[in-house]
């Protein structure tokens, strides 16, 4: 009766702007081939954008250079500084602190994991920290930072990097870099949805200005109400906040002393955590935490009294379900950004999660006729990275000693994911962690967290014994030295961050600046 | 704030046409932008038309000269409609417009007349009605003022060629700013926030907005029904006929100024006489009749060789259960659909215009007004479809399966009350806005075949003689005025004879 | 048997194979011996004195060529040892009309232009040009050189066209075995016990682990393909070639493998069905020998803590591989679970679980040629076309034809260049090309594509022939 569109999808509209919109405009009008596709942006002034100062993963170095952006001019756009790790303190006891690198902690030898060795030489010699085997956890600890290289021989070519910068401004400069290349920005806010009565797909968005926007494709940025994904498509919501009990956050920026840390702060705190964020002039802060076990107030004070320097802006509040949308591509929808779920920055993740997704729409770019196919594989991938991200995160928690609060004890009973009690059950046995291929956070990361709150496997790898031993603690001590020498010659992160902002011509940081990224959390692939 | 800009009505043919020609007079000085879109290859389904004297009124909202308008569509004048073989094979009555005689001291006519008729001293009702005299004998004259002349009383409607009727008015309404568009309808889309209809794509590659939609599709009602799922109330275990075969053939007998509708062996026949050639169809139910029996029955009746090849239609009988629903409002076939028997349809496609014009969302589409349009809307053609049930229930024949089973079967609450309040004592009462009056029910249970028992006990306060008297004197003004009348054929040569 | 603590130490692993499965046993017993070999604990095999082989021959990539290179047998030994020659392609003959043929080589074809898969411009001109001009092959060096019988090892340097070539190796299955054994021994760890009398050194029996890799008695039919018996033909013929051919049979298929001077055919068929192909080794052969297929059963054994079954399958048996790729990783996650004298219960369910997952990727590979085969005018296809039903190989067929992209599986390995030219071979080209592959026009695609294939056809046919 109703014939669905059988034109070829040329139309692209993006509602909403903020940094996923607008990571998602520069993509694809740098990506595609303007005469088969047009790019349309839809945003209001009116409606605030989320942006609280945001770290990052080393992978969007790789969507930088993708989009053929210059690394000096984006550090210098957005105020940012660099990232080497996250450091977590007071999370598997009160007073402990453990940084979780962008590297490995030495090397598997003759195919055994490293953590068994260093288990084992633990035992005889208390003194040996693992930190001592990991360049970036060393060079973090000294505000040391120096730009990894590519080769793959070298130490320095075992970690990555990402940055911390000001999202607003990442938008803007991305607002620009789009507009360039033929992006229409239009100014309104949506009135009301048209659906096709065909095949229930979406027509146009009619603004409240009367606008009216024709699309054949259309991605959500709209946040977390999912105006279309949700509010017009359905898609359905699985909440997760069974798992990750925190639903609300507080933000404020502050001043700082003008040393930026080459890493984010995430400090537990009595119903949830606060985070630091060093940006070039000021400090991003802010406390996540579960309003089943503290008031607003309460967090605020929390908050403001743990503030590195004074309060430079109001506080900005939000609240939020942690979970992920059911399916993130209904028909002709995509939904990226809060749009398509939401897990709290405790990794740093968001932006990864839209990078993630803006490249994997245009692996699978909609076309007429394989739409439905690309769109399940769509959903497959992204529902699994979610997944995943979301049971490293739930490891935090649950992976506590701490019973100090209602929270704490909340989070160390806590009934996981069979996924990642599997996995927990595994390693506190005999210290093995699963490697996939897709999601993130392998290896050096849940070896990161395991070991850093004080879960430690209860027997190792039979092949370390008294003879592979000896070598592996032999080859220990010369990592650790060479390690230290490493760190020693690197300049600090405060000097780092001073150049990177200085003038674009004649850069002194410029040769060390665009070397090629990968999809590696951890450096050389 | 103004909640309607634009009108985009969905459909040409009579429906289409006769909505935008309205809106546009009605809504002046561009008041909101209107819109048709119609497709050539969707073929409309007018196949020559009778209409009833309401349409006068409507003409006249759209400043249509009359004899402009009988000249453009080939019209001639309908005084009634002669019912053939529905009491019995072989007999014959009028409906004829206007009224039978005149009341008398606020007693209606008809219980005068019943008195005499059953101690047979009166004529057979046809005779005091002028309409039908008049008819009968070819003539016809518009009303002219003539003091207490039933000539000053005449009402009248037309036969026309609709297809010309829709050019026609297609021609008034672009030229009062409505904008056709050459299309076929592919999807709709619809707002999300309430339902209500946003744009129409069409197979054109245009999608059109508009706030609200008239629905003049045809029996699909793409809107009303395909798109918000009103559903459909359905009739046919009351009329069954279900499909109808139409032919124009050129006139062989003089043209009367009535339509005729003969009973078959199953389903009816119509003819309907325009300037430049009749119009006839056979109406039947398909369970009964294949349909190359129906071509074949038709071809027999037809008082000459066919000009085109059998136009075939089928249809559900029934209404809409909802006309308008959030921005839509369904006018004509998309509404419902009851045969053609009272030549009925372009008459409710009036008075959905009607109404809607009278509660028209200026200012927002207010559920009350919506939900009165709906109401009267529905019980307008429920009090149609009852009186046309009369027909088939109200015969004397059994000659067939089809005639056996209408006159045995169960029938609606309010026109078995109809008939049990007239077969008590011949009591009539024309209830609210029911379109047909005492005369048009009068005409039928008569012509049917229905006796009441006895009649209004006041007429015996006068002297039978009396009553005799008065009889006769009508018959007598009524015989005087027809011969005073033209031949309908001089007057339409004298007056709005058409070109060509 | 008494209840050991699982924090005992582990003294033993024990390896069964029987007849047939010695492969599988010696490879097994190699990998353990050099795994666990700076431990204390022994490696034992207990295996049948005499033994007939599933394979004549075996076609190594690169994952079992590294592993077997861990354990001292390298490339040379290989070629010296073994007969070793490289592998480029596989051939694929009468697989849909009768005498066509077509070649899936090793390395991803084509090179990727812009970020956007190769096949994706061969789409477009497929579907612009439709000259029958553009098909992968001519721009796969893999193919070219298989085709021109030309050979040499890839270059490292990523800007040369010879970099895009990738090759594994064809061994003589028996003397493979020999070597295994030679490592196993060698370090002075496995005891070679006879197999009639598995529980000789039950002393030890309390602290060990059993991995049994018998082969699998299983009557599970619930998997199952027409084919019932494998027979194996070694001859000499008449020429070498670089790549596998498979020939289609109307009750079955033929796999040649080609080394030194030496040609190792093996037939699968069914004797329930004609086949009245008689192919040209049955002529001039050398040796034969035919046995019953096993079932390919789903990898469903469940170990305890002390026995871990590896059994041999109709997938091993269906594998140019005989496969060892499997055991491969089947092996690499099993060392790190031995932490005691048995496994945990977790290690055993996680074992299980990866197992079953890969088990499934090689059991999908084992059939795919006849999966993908379309014939269907003799009993035999019809019916394998009927039991061949599998979810994971339709959607990823239906997936590429839809988008000339491999969807994701975990277990599946990434962008796999042998399943893509595969399907190409099969006739599955993608039909809608990516949007992103329109950044050139056409007269400018043709143009590039055209030196491409131009470099690879003078690259193959400038390299030495084998």
């Amino acid at each position: 009766m109703f014939k669905a569109p059988t034109h070829q999808i040329k139309r692209l509209v993006i509602l909403g702007g903020g940094t996923a919109g607008w990571m998602t405009a520069a993509a694809l009008s740098k990506l595609l081939n303007p005469n088969l596709f047009t790019v349309t942006l839809v945003e209001s002034d009116a409606i605030g954008t989320v942006g609280v100062g945001e770290a990052t993963l080393p992978h969007l170095r790789f969507f930088n250079q993708r989009l053929g952006i210059d690394e000096g001019e984006f550090i210098r756009a957005t105020n940012a500084t660099i990232k080497a790790g996250i450091e977590f303190s007071n999370w598997g006891n009160i007073g402990d602190a453990y940084i979780h690198p962008f590297g490995d902690y030495g090397e598997p030898l003759n195919n055994v994991s490293f953590q068994h060795y260093f288990y084992q030489a633990q035992k005889r010699n208390s003194a040996l920290n693992l930190d001592d085997y990991s360049l970036p956890v060393m060079a973090c600890k000294q505000s040391k930072f120096a730009f990894p290289t590519t080769e793959p021989n070298l130490l320095t070519s075992t970690y990555s990097y990402a940055y911390h910068i000001d999202a607003g401004l990442y938008a803007k400069y991305l607002r620009g870099f789009s507009e360039q290349r033929g992006v229409n920005r239009v100014e309104g806010k949506v009135e009301s949805v048209a659906m096709r009565k065909s095949d229930g797909s979406v027509a146009s968005l009619k603004l409240d200005n009367g606008g009216v926007i024709n699309g054949d494709f259309f991605v959500d940025c709209s946040g977390f109400r999912g105006r279309l994904i949700e509010q017009c498509l359905h898609a359905g919501y699985e909440d997760w906040s069974h798992w990750l009990p925190c639903d609300r956050a507080i933000a404020v920026q502050s001043e700082h002393n003008g040393k930026p840390l080459p890493f984010t702060k995430a400090i537990a705190r009595e119903a949830g955590w606060q985070w630091q964020i060093p940006l070039k002039h000021r400090m991003g802060n802010g406390y996540v935490y579960s309003s089943q076990y503290i008031s607003d107030d309460t967090a605020l004070k929390t908050l403001f009294d743990n503030l590195p320097g004074k309060p430079s802006s109001e506080p900005n509040r939000l609240r939020f379900t942690t979970g992920k949308r059911q399916s993130s591509w209904v028909k002709n929808c995509v939904a990226i950004g809060l749009s398509s779920g939401f897990l709290e920055p405790l990794e740093s993740t968001s932006i990864y999660l839209i990078q993630a997704a803006i490249m994997k729409l245009i692996e699978l770019l909609p076309q007429r006729e394989n739409l439905a196919a690309k769109r399940s594989e769509y959903n497959r991938y992204f529902s699994n990275e979610m997944d995943k991200i979301r049971d490293f995160l739930i490891l935090h928690y649950h992976a506590t000693q701490r019973e100090d609060t209602p929270f704490w004890s909340f989070c160390k009973h806590l009934d996981i994911p069979q996924s990642l009690a599997e996995k927990m059950q595994l390693y506190k046995e005999i210290g093995v962690i699963e490697d996939y291929k897709y999601g993130l956070f392998l290896t050096p990361s849940w070896l990161a967290v395991y070991h850093g709150q004080g879960v430690t496997p209860a027997m190792g790898d039979v092949r370390v014994n008294k003879a592979t031993l000896a070598h592996a603690e032999k080859y220990m001590s010369s990592l650790k030295l060479n390690i230290q020498q490493c760190v020693t010659h690197m300049p600090t992160h405060e000097h780092i961050v001073s150049m990177l902002h200085e003038t674009e011509q004649n850069n002194p940081t410029a040769s060390q600046l665009n070397r090629p990224a990968n999809f590696s959390l951890y450096g050389r692939s | 704030m103004r909640a309607v800009n634009k009108v985009v009505i969905l459909g040409g043919g009579s429906a289409g046409w006769m909505t935008a020609a309205a809106l546009a007079t009605v809504l002046k000085n561009q008041y909101a932008e209107i819109v048709l879109i119609e497709s050539q290859s969707i073929g409309t389904v007018s196949v020559g038309e009778a209409t009833i004297p309401q349409i006068a009124l409507f003409n006249s909202i759209l400043g249509i000269d009359e004899n402009e308008f009988v000249r453009e569509t080939q019209a001639t004048f309908k005084l009634g409609i002669e019912f053939a073989n529905w009491k019995q094979k072989g007999h014959a009555y009028m409906h004829p417009f206007g009224s039978f005689g005149t009341d008398m001291d606020a007693i209606q006519f008809h219980h005068y007349w019943l008195k005499m008729f059953q101690q047979g001293q009166a004529h057979d009702l046809d005779a005091y009605s002028l309409a039908a005299v008049a008819a009968k004998q070819g003539k016809f004259m518009r009303p002219e003022n003539r003091g207490n002349s039933p000539l000053s009383k005449i009402a009248y409607a037309f036969h026309f060629d609709a297809t010309l009727y829709a050019k026609y008015l297609r021609k008034l309404a672009e030229g009062r700013g409505v904008k056709r568009i050459e299309a076929k309808m592919e999807d709709v889309c619809l707002r999300d926030t309430d339902g209500f209809i946003d744009s129409l794509v069409l197979d054109n590659g245009q999608t059109i907005s508009g706030d609200l939609f008239i629905d003049c599709s045809g029996f699909n009602g793409l809107l009303i029904d395909k798109t918000l799922n009103t559903g459909f109330e359905d009739w046919s275990q009351w009329l069954p006929c279900d499909s109808a075969v139409a032919m124009p053939c050129l006139a062989k007998n003089s043209v009367y100024p009535y339509t005729v509708s003969t009973a078959q062996d199953a389903g009816w026949t119509w003819r309907i006489p325009l300037q430049h050639r009749i119009g006839n169809g056979y109406v039947f139910p398909s369970q009964f009749v294949e349909t190359q029996n129906a071509v074949d029955v038709l071809t027999q009746q037809m008082e000459s060789e066919p000009l085109n090849d059998p136009n075939i239609l089928r249809w559900k009988t029934g209404m809409r259960k909802e006309f308008w629903v959030k921005n839509c409002v369904a006018i004509g076939l998309s509404a419902g659909f009851i045969e053609p028997l009272e030549s009925t349809g372009l008459h409710l496609i009036q008075a959905g215009i009607a109404k809607l014009l009278g509660m028209f969302p200026h200012q927002g589409f207010e559920q009350i007004d919506i939900d009165t349009y709906n109401q009267q809307t529905s019980v307008e053609m429920e009090r149609i479809r009852d009186f046309i049930i009369l027909h088939y229930k109200a015969t004397e024949r059994e000659d067939t399966e089809f005639w056996r089973y209408c006159k045995h079967m169960a029938i609606p609450d309010y026109l078995q009350n109809k008939i049990d309040l007239y077969k008590a004592n011949g009591r009539i009462y024309r209830q609210d806005v029911e379109l047909f009056n005492e005369t048009s029910w009068l005409a039928v249970m008569h012509g049917q075949g229905i006796m009441p028992k006895g009649y209004h006990p006041l007429v015996d306060t006068l002297p039978e003689a009396e009553i005799h008297a008065r009889l006769e004197h009508i018959k007598q003004v009524i015989d005087n005025s027809a011969n005073v009348m033209p031949s309908q054929a001089d007057y339409i040569e004298k007056y709005c004879k058409a070109i060509g | 048997m008494s209840e050991i603590h699982i924090n005992a130490e582990l003294k033993q692993i024990k390896v069964i194979s029987d007849e047939h499965s010695a492969l599988g046993g010696w490879f097994t017993s190699a990998m353990a011996a050099f795994a666990l070999r700076d431990t204390e604990i022994s490696v034992s095999h207990a295996t049948s004195k005499h033994y007939t082989l599933s394979h004549g021959s075996l076609t190594l990539q690169a994952d079992v060529l590294l592993a077997l290179q861990d354990l001292g047998i390298t490339e040379k030994v290989l070629i010296e040892q073994a007969n070793a020659t490289p592998f480029l392609a596989n051939q694929y003959i009468g697989w849909s009309n009768k005498g066509q043929s077509s070649l899936a080589g090793l390395a991803k074809s084509g090179v990727p232009l812009n970020g956007v898969g190769f096949v994706h411009y061969l789409t477009r001109l497929r579907n612009e040009k439709r000259d029958g001009q553009w098909n992968l092959e001519a721009f796969s060096l893999n193919t070219m050189c298989a085709a021109n019988n030309t050979f040499t090892r890839p270059s490292a340097d990523p800007r040369s066209i010879l970099s895009s070539l990738e090759y594994g190796l064809r061994v003589n299955a028996k003397s493979l075995c020999s070597l295994l054994k030679q490592v196993a021994v060698t370090h002075g760890k496995v005891l070679e016990l006879d197999s009639s009398n598995p529980e000789s050194n039950d002393k030890a029996s309390l602290s060990m682990v059993t991995l049994d890799c018998r082969l699998c008695a299983s009557d599970d039919s619930s998997d199952s393909l027409p084919i019932d018996t494998i027979k194996i033909i070694e001859h000499t013929p008449k020429e070498a070639s670089l790549s596998n051919v498979l020939e289609c049979l109307d009750n079955g298929y033929i796999e040649r493998q080609y080394l030194q001077n030496k040609c190792y055919s093996r037939r699968f068929s069914s004797e329930s069905f004609d086949g009245s192909d008689v192919p040209i080794e049955s002529e001039s052969s050398n040796s034969s020998r035919q046995f019953s297929m096993a079932k390919l059963a789903s990898d469903t054994w469940q170990p305890d803590g002390s026995t871990i079954y590896l059994f041999e399958t109709g997938v091993h048996q269906l594998l140019d591989d005989g496969g060892l790729g499997y055991r491969t990783q089947q092996l690499a996650s099993l060392w790190p679970l031995l932490s005691g004298a048995r496994l945990s219960e977790t290690a055993v369910k996680y074992f299980c679980r990866m197992s079953a997952q890969r088990y499934k990727y090689w059991r999908d590979m084992a059939v795919l040629p006849m999966y993908l085969c379309n014939k269907d005018n003799t009993e035999f296809w019809q019916l394998a076309t009927s039991q061949l039903v599998n979810e994971d190989l339709s959607y990823l067929v239906n997936f590429y034809v839809d988008t000339g992209v491999l969807p994701q599986f975990e277990h599946y390995p990434a962008d796999s260049g042998l399943l893509e030219n595969t399907l190409l071979a099969f006739e599955r080209y993608p039909q809608n090309a990516d949007p992103l592959s329109y950044i050139w026009d056409i007269s400018e695609l043709v143009s590039r594509l055209d030196k491409l294939r131009q470099l690879i056809k003078q690259t193959a046919v400038q390299l030495p022939q084998i």
